[in-house]
């Protein structure tokens, strides 16, 4: 199991907006959920496309059953790609954040 | 392990990015060993006159260490067998048994016969040969 922690810091002046934090989950690891930092101000978001779309926990998927119809199921862990922290607030001149997850080797 | 990259921008925001690898235990066998797993986080920012930025850390490459494993099967007591062999006296029977390496990379196996404490019947240890069944057809073949 591999923890990566992102330490971001705004070392500038002037505040930054609409933050958003991008954690890749590499190619051979898979994320262990609810491992990712959850708290107020800071939600995870997940994506399963390669950052293209990105989604709250759990992430629902849709599955093509062979009578045509569509079947609702929650995402495998496997599947995540991403993972992604919006700031609500503004990161001002030298704040720090730490967000983390975790990921297991397949 | 904290790697850190600084970068300006011309908005004058600095940011830094880390990575840290905090913890790193023992792999599960599908994954070889040896094999480097790298990651590289990234951010996107606004500075306070709208203009949008794209920031990313230095990569962080994680090695996979060996894990050994190895299982024999199937497993049995005394009291409840993993299998069953009939015979007369001075016949030899033959058992097969599956070792399976589990872990993730290569790895020597010295396989040494055990007669359970429980065994009521007379045995020594010479008594017992391991011979490898390249063909898994539970013969003993010539060669």
């Amino acid at each position: 199991m591999v923890e990566y922690t992102l330490k971001y810091t705004n070392s500038g002046t002037a505040a930054a907006v609409g933050v958003d934090l991008i954690g890749p989950v590499p190619a051979g690891t898979v994320y262990i959920e609810e491992t990712a930092t959850d708290i107020p101000g800071i939600k995870p978001m997940y994506s399963i496309d390669q950052g293209r779309t990105w989604h709250e926990a759990p992430v629902i998927v849709e599955v093509a059953r062979k009578d045509g119809t569509v079947e609702k199921r929650k995402a495998d862990p496997e599947m995540i790609t991403h993972v992604r922290w919006s700031l609500a607030g503004n990161l001002e001149a030298g704040e720090e954040i730490m967000v983390s997850y975790r990921v297991h080797v397949k | 392990m904290v790697i850190g990259m600084t970068f300006r921008k011309s908005a004058g925001l600095l940011l830094v990015l880390a990575i840290a690898l905090v913890v790193s235990s023992a792999a599960n066998a599908q994954t070889p060993a040896g094999t480097t797993i790298q990651n590289q986080a990234s951010a996107t920012f606004e500075d306070l006159s709208g203009n949008t930025y794209m920031a990313t850390s230095n990569a962080v490459t994680t090695i996979v260490l060996p894990v050994f494993g190895v299982s024999v099967l199937p497993d049995g007591t005394a009291a409840a067998p993993g299998m069953v062999g009939t015979a007369i006296p001075g016949q030899t029977v033959y058992y097969s048994y599956n070792l399976t390496n589990t872990g993730n990379d290569n790895d020597d196996f010295t396989l040494v016969p055990i007669i359970d404490a429980a065994t009521t019947m007379t045995l020594g240890l010479g008594d017992i040969d391991i011979y490898h069944d390249v063909n898994g057809n539970v013969v003993l073949d010539g060669g």
